[in-house]
């Protein structure tokens, strides 16, 4: 996708930004490349806002599987935050296309846990494909792979059962990088509420993790 | 500097960590900050939680997706993207919702104003013109039986237009009440100031030959009387427009603000 002869022509052209980018101009390729897109979904191209899922659905699933735990569930989460966003393309204002994705999908993401509060039938399952694990490099010591897929279970499994808001906030700040204030605009909440949400779920974590901290020590 | 492990654990309980994992968050200042440096270079324990702490943050944003591949494409079909268009009232909807705050809110609050000013105004003048009729009600004399002149009648009558379609048989019993037939009051004519109707005694009055005021009696049946009490009478078109204005006046406040919360 990212070499079609539409997303090439998009780059370099770079015209009709400006109602975009109502508050800084992006230098970054990626930045100009979705402002592009969006304008031209704007404009009626569903092909251009196919392009533009094409780029981020693999990184929104990846935010929501985190926070939703259950396959099906996170997909619906995903279509829904791409069905949002192409009903709301007159709405966005410029900026940060991936941080406009994110809180949209964020959004779709705490509306699926409050009605699965509202109506609990059952808690999450145990993830389906425990077994995958990303490929180790060619020196990688088994030993070593081992404890790292161990970790990374470990820490999955308590991430899934601490409250939902503390896991968005620790998603959003260790995982994808996301500073207070981002976190704080995007779901809706006062800073310190997110740095409490953050600090907070990760004692949580910690009393979840108490027996299996020598996972994650040295 | 003490060191760490000469410290025992025993206060820890007491400690507060919630100060630490701020302190692990780098996120404290001033004497926070030192007491959360205290606490973890006096107490073994606090010291372990800051740096389980951060272990934990690292090990955070290390963890790969606990599902790594996603179940399917989410790209938009034609189908889809017909569906999502807005149409008709959701396109005007949208185009409330994604206009600045600047322009609709304003214009929320103004349509708001409007509306609720216009009912206040319409329903301030239904009172008095009700409290104006009053009197002549109110100073019957106690035998039961009451003149309307002509003249008020024929007044209430041209109040309101849509009084006088609301209550057709009050233009009849004026045009009675002129050529000096008796008139019915406790029914259409006293309700017709909106606010306030008359007990029962004074449903029929007969003001001249017995036979006329049977036949004026017969003509306006009493099953009329209670459903043109106040608190039935019909609503007003004006008061509806109002209503109507303020109730979009409200829905477009509400929708600005609203409206960054989830996908501005």
């Amino acid at each position: 996708m990212l070499d079609s002869p539409r997303l090439r022509i998009a780059i370099s052209g770079g015209s009709d930004l400006e109602d975009l980018r109502s508050t800084t101009v992006s230098d970054d390729p990626v930045q100009r490349r979705d402002l592009i897109l969006v304008e031209n979904a704007r404009a009626g191209d569903l092909g251009a806002f196919n392009d533009l899922v094409v780029c981020y659905q693999d990184q929104l699933f990846a935010l929501i599987v985190r926070m939703v735990p259950d396959r099906d569930q996170a997909s619906d989460c995903v279509q829904e935050a791409f069905f949002s966003a192409f009903r709301n393309l007159a709405g966005f204002r410029g900026g940060s296309v991936k941080s406009w994705l994110h809180r949209i999908a964020i959004n779709a993401a705490m509306d699926i846990q409050r009605a699965r509060k509202r109506r609990p039938v059952q808690p999450y399952p145990e993830l389906d494909d425990e077994s995958w694990q990303p490929p180790a490099g060619k020196d990688a010591d088994p030993v070593t792979t081992a404890l790292t897929t161990e970790r990374h279970k470990a820490i999955n499994d308590a991430l899934a059962t601490i409250t939902d808001d503390q896991r968005a906030a620790i998603i959003l700040f260790d995982v994808e990088g996301y500073d207070y204030a981002e976190i704080a605009d995007m779901t809706g909440v006062s800073l310190g509420t997110v740095k409490s949400r953050i600090h907070r779920g990760r004692l949580a974590l910690r009393d979840r993790l108490a027996g299996r901290m020598e996972l994650f020590r040295g | 500097m003490p060191h760490v492990s000469d410290v025992g654990s025993t206060s820890h309980d007491q400690h507060d960590p919630f100060l630490v994992a701020a302190l692990a968050a780098d996120d404290l200042a001033g004497t926070d900050r030192d007491r959360a440096i205290e606490l973890t270079s006096t107490c073994a324990d606090c010291a372990t939680l800051r740096d389980d702490l951060l272990a934990l943050a690292r090990a955070t944003a290390a963890a790969p997706p606990p599902i790594a591949t996603r179940p399917r494409d989410f790209q938009l079909t034609a189908a889809d993207a017909a569906r999502l268009r807005p149409t008709g009232w959701r396109r005007l909807v949208g185009a409330v919702r994604s206009s600045r705050a600047f322009v609709s809110r304003p214009l929320g609050v103004g349509l708001a104003t409007l509306g609720l000013a216009g009912l206040l105004i319409g329903n301030v003048q239904l009172s008095l013109g009700s409290a104006a009729s009053a009197p002549a009600q109110n100073t019957a004399p106690g035998g039961g039986t009451l003149a309307l002149p002509a003249a008020s009648a024929a007044s209430i009558e041209s109040r309101s237009a849509a009084d006088a379609a609301a209550l057709e048989p009050s233009a009849a019993a004026a045009s009675m009440a002129a050529a000096g037939a008796p008139v019915p009051i406790g029914g259409p004519v006293a309700s017709a100031g909106g606010a306030t109707s008359l007990p029962n005694e004074f449903q029929v009055v007969p003001l001249a030959p017995s036979g006329a005021g049977k036949s004026l009696a017969s003509a306006v049946p009493q099953s009329t009387t209670p459903a043109l009490d106040s608190t039935t009478e019909p609503i007003r078109p004006l008061n509806l427009l109002f209503g109507l204005v303020f109730v979009i006046g409200v829905a477009v406040f509400v929708a600005s603000l609203v409206r960054g919360r989830r996908t501005a």
